[in-house]
Parts: structure tokens; sequence; C-alpha cells
């Protein structure tokens, strides 16, 4: 029974959790097996709750004994990135320093899914507080493409993909500071977003860089994206960033002939050297498949592109330096055995807790902000960051969306880029400008290259405008059918 | 998509070329980066062997941003957020607070509802 259901989409599962083809629990169960089948090989899952997952489904029969669903989501295994908080679940950041940590409470994104009856399954593994664009550097175990199981599934919210790919759970929430939830969507071949900066409340998110992080949904198809999106989308007055704004009811919205009549900007900058031919050709043919739909395709300049990582990875880097200073083992982190005094206990703690790039990152930061280099780096770069705005504000005026690669190759090697982080930092190069902007972008197949691996194309949209980007992935997927294909595993 | 097209690589992989033929002169004046001061600020121990590796890596990657320094930023205002974000006020009301139970669930030592640190005022 199960293998015909962890492949399957939220709206097939809530219709048949409608007809009493299946209930909750044993929809959650056959998530569970699953987990315990195949993630011993993709190492996805850091933990799961079991009991409370099955508890979580438990109500939703309940509810549905009632004639009380609460909407598609009800009854839905959802999986969370392990930097997720919600309360009486561990919340580790992939990290030492926070092995033992338990959430006192729940996040607001959080909230809104139990609201509508989501079931949380597992705290999915990730880079050490989503510094990293392969998985590599949690602490605790490393994560495997279930493409291919010698590959990376890409970072930072890579365990988030693997689990949604590998049919561990119906989708996910992962987080996005410079390409966290597309990188590792396109290279596990799955539907993933960046909504606006502003739109999803970061209350209970673990700070990473507080002004690009914005929580996204994992899914198998753009629909369920989308139906997850509504799921967390919303004002939140705990998060002073938050936005008020209308939120539709996007999947209910798709539109399969949306890119009729519409502009796509396709950027030269990012179709340049450096992006794998194979890549390249897919995501040439995506847009072309776009056009015949069609939409008008225009190429244009988002000139200060090259810029992007330098100005990433001094505003990144600069605000993690202080978000990560809370870890100072004095109050509910790892605290160190051997300190000798409380200064001495900030500086050990903090060694024995941080992994190797968190503390380059840190300590990079803090260079960047100290006396006398703040002009030249962080400054500066916060000016660059406007040009880099202006660009994407610049080319909106004349387009409706654009399209590039999501990622310059298809998943590599684990091991391939560990010792060189400037190497690893270049994967986030189709990614990070969309985080600088605040913009939403996401992630869908777009078809695989000959080493079998999965290929993304990257829809960026304006600002808000979630409904009509969610629209146009739909047509193209529609029309181009490349979700839903999967691994064997 | 033209050829001649200068893509976001080349600058970089020319740079990083460059970077790795000055790479010894860098070590030898110790580089840019103060390894020992910054790590103070940080507030992290590093021993030897991370502060050598720290040391060459961040001086490869600030040689990397310099190219910010070519950019030209006249009268450009800095942005700290994706919009413009003006400050934020709510009601001063009292709501429900984290329990202390709660608040203190995760700390490494404690009694008596506090959190037990090592002592930071000297005898003398």
């Amino acid at each position: 029974m199960s293998e015909e259901l962890y492949f399957k989409g939220v709206s097939e599962l809530s219709q048949m959790l409608d007809r009493r083809e299946i209930s909750a629990v044993e929809l959650a169960q056959a998530f569970i097996d699953r987990k315990n089948a195949v993630d011993p090989k993709v190492g996805a899952f850091l933990s799961a709750d079991e009991s409370d997952t099955l508890d979580r489904a438990t109500q939703t029969d309940k509810r549905i004994a009632a004639g009380e669903k609460l909407g598609m989501l009800d009854g839905i295994p959802v999986g969370l990135k392990d930097v997720l908080a919600v309360r009486g679940q561990k919340l580790t950041c992939a990290s030492k320093m926070l092995e033992n940590y338990v959430s006192p409470y729940t996040g607001t994104a959080m909230k809104n899914l139990e609201s509508r009856g989501a079931v949380f399954f597992g705290r999915l593994n990730m880079d050490e507080y989503a510094m990293g664009s392969s998985c590599e550097n949690s602490a605790f175990q490393k994560t495997r493409n279930p493409w291919n199981l010698e590959c990376i599934p890409g970072g930072s919210s890579g365990g988030s993909a693997a689990a949604v790919a590998a049919g561990e759970c119906v989708c996910s929430l992962g987080s996005d500071t410079g390409g966290s939830i597309r990188q590792p969507a396109s290279l596990c071949g799955i539907v993933g977003m960046k909504p606006t900066y502003g739109l999803v409340s970061r209350y209970g998110l673990a700070a990473f860089a507080s002004s690009l992080d914005q929580i996204g949904p994992f899914a198998r198809s753009v629909k369920d994206a989308a139906i997850l999106l509504n799921g967390v989308a919303g004002y939140d007055r705990l998060d002073s960033t938050s936005v008020k704004c209308d939120i539709p009811d996007y999947a209910a919205n798709l539109s399969a002939d949306s890119l009729k009549g519409k502009k796509i900007g396709v950027p030269k900058e990012y179709f340049g050297e450096g992006i794998d031919s194979e890549v390249r050709a897919l995501v040439e043919k995506a847009i072309a498949n776009c056009k015949e739909q069609g939409a008008e395709v225009v190429e244009i300049s988002l000139p200060h592109t090259d810029l992007a990582i330098p100005v990433y990875y001094i505003i990144a880097t600069a605000e993690a330096s202080s978000n990560l200073a809370r870890y100072d083992g004095i109050r509910y982190t790892h605290r160190s055995k051997s300190a000798k005094d409380v200064v001495d206990l900030y500086f050990k703690s903090r060694a024995e807790g941080f992994g190797e790039e968190v503390k380059r990152r840190i300590i990079l930061g803090s260079y960047v902000l100290s006396s006398g280099y703040y002009d030249a780096y962080y400054l500066r770069a916060q000016k660059v960051r406007t040009l880099i705005r202006r660009d994407f504000e610049k080319a909106f005026e004349s387009v409706d969306v654009i399209m590039t690669p999501t990622s310059p190759t298809t998943a590599f090697k684990i091991g391939e880029k560990t010792s060189d982080p400037l190497a690893m930092y270049l994967s986030d190069i189709c990614t990070i400008n969309v985080n600088l902007a605040g913009l939403p972008g996401l992630s869908l197949p777009c078809g695989f290259a000959s080493n079998g691996l999965p290929v993304g194309l990257q829809m960026i949209g304006k600002a808000f405008d979630e409904q009509n980007l969610l629209s146009y992935a739909y047509a193209y997927e529609q029309s181009a059918g490349w979700s839903g294909r999967n691994p064997s595993l | 998509m033209g050829e001649a097209v200068r893509g976001i690589m080349p600058r970089f992989l020319l740079e990083r070329a460059r970077l790795f033929c000055d790479l010894s002169g860098l070590m030898a004046n110790k580089g840019q980066i103060d390894i020992d001061y910054v790590a103070r600020l940080a507030r992290i121990e590093l021993d030897d062997a991370e502060k050598a590796r720290f040391s060459a890596q961040l001086d490869q990657i600030l040689g990397y941003f310099q190219k910010l320094s070519e950019v030209d930023v006249e009268g450009v205002e800095p942005s700290s957020h994706a919009y413009a974000v003006y400050n934020v006020w709510r009601g001063d009301e009292a709501t429900p607070a984290m329990s202390v139970e709660d608040a203190l669930m995760n700390a490494p030592a404690k009694r008596d509802n506090q959190i037990i640190v090592p002592k930071v005022v000297d005898d003398a």
C-alpha cells in the first residue's frame, strides 16, 4: 500500500483522507515506514519523534470523524529543517552547540501549519547554522542525493530537499538565505521556493543573516509548493520585518496558460562561462518551451551580477557574527567544562560548539565589521546591494518574470569542494542576488543531464507577486512534465 | 544567447589565478587579517592549525572581495534591508510571557530558577 502513497501529492492524499480511503494515522505510519526503509541510505533525518507525528495524525482522524477537517494540509506529513522551532521538539541547527536543545516555543510559520492540521514529521539535516551549499557542514551526518548517493543533495536545506525527493515526507520547509532552498531543490529534482522577504514570519527561525533569511516550501509539484506556502505565509507582529499584504489562495489560482503574452527576461550574465553547458542547454530549452506557450523572450542585463558573491559574503557573515553572538555557553547551549573563568567560558564553549565553516564565517563577519574596515567592506557592500536591487527594479519595468539556471552545475560529489571554501561559495552564484534584492525565487525541474542528475530552472518574480510566479512555474511544469519523476532507492 | 557574453566566472578565475601567484607574498607579510585580534573579537579560541588555515583562506576570500573597491558608489544609499523598513511600533500591552521553567529548560547549569555561571568578581 505504502509504495503507492509516498510519491503522491498533497491534494490527492487529502482527497483520499476525505473519502476515508486511508486514515491520517495510516498515512503517517506509511511515511515513518518509508523513512525507516530508505533513510539509512539518504541520511536526511537528524531525528524524528514518531509518537508525536502519530499523535498529530490521530488529531486529524478525530477531526475527520467529526466532519471538521481543516483543509488540504490536515493530516499531511510535513518535514522541517532543523532550524525551525516547534515546542518540545529538538532544534539543533545541525550544530554541537545545540545538540541537546529543545524548543520552548513554536515559531509562527509552524503555528500557522499546526492550525491547518499539518502533521510534522522529522527534523531534517542541514549545513550547520544554514552555512553551506552541500549539507557537508552538518556536525552530525552527511545527507546523500537520492538520485546518486555519491553526490551531495545541495545546501543548506539539503535534508529538506532529499527527504521530499526520496518520498520520506510529502513536502517540507527549509530556509533560504542565499539559495538554501532553491539550490538543493534544483540538485534533487524537486520544486523549492524562497518567498519575498517579509511574506513569511521569521519568528522561530534560528537567525543566520536576518536581512536575507526567509522560510519557504519544498514539494514534488508546483501546486504542492503553493499549498504549503499558503500554509505558512502571513503577517506576524512578532517579526518586525513581516509585511502586511493580501495573500490569495495560490493553489486555487494556478493557471496552465499563464505564460501567454508574458515577457520573460533572460539575463545574459547568468549564461556565460562557468555555467555547465548541459545545464545551460536544458535551461534554454525550458525557456524555449515557455516561448512556444506564447511568452515573449527578451535578453536583459543585470550588470552588477558578478558583485553578488562579495556583497553577499560580507553582509551575510557580518549579520551572522552578530546573530551567533548569542551562542555563548551561558544560557541554553553547549558549555565547556574546561574553562578557567567566565570569559574563557565564551572562548572555549564557542571553540568546542561551532564547526569549521561557522567559525570561518563568524571571524570573517567580525573582521568586516571591525573598526577601520567597516566602511571599506560592510558599508560599501550595503551600497552595492542597492545597485543590485536597482538592476532588478529596472528589469522588472519591462519584463514579468526572469528565468535563469538555479545552480551552475548538477550535484557534485561528496568531498569534492570541502577543502576550498571559495569554490563552495560559488555554488550560490545564481541564487544570492535574489536574496539581496528580497525578491521571490522558485526552482523547478527542467530535465536531466547525461550523468542522470536533475537540472533546475530558476524563475524570479516581482516582490509579493508569488501568485504569478507560481502560475508561470505551473504552466511550464504542465507543459514540460518534469515534476513527478522520482529516484529509485 | 551570444557566445561573447562575459559570464560570472571569468573575472573570478582570472583573479583566482592572480591571487594564487600573489599568495606567497601575502603569506610572507602575514596577510591582511590579524587573526588573533579578530578571533578575540569573535570570542572563539583557535588552535595554531586553525589560525594558519583561516588566515590563508580569509586572505584569499578578502582578495576576492577587492572587486567591490572598483565600483562607483558615490551618492548611493546603503541598503540594510531589501525594502525600506522604518521603526515598527506596537501598543505597550501586557501579554503572557514564557514561563521561567520554559526559559531555563535548556540551561547548562541552574538552581533556584537561575542560571549558574562562573564567578565574575574576584574575592580580593
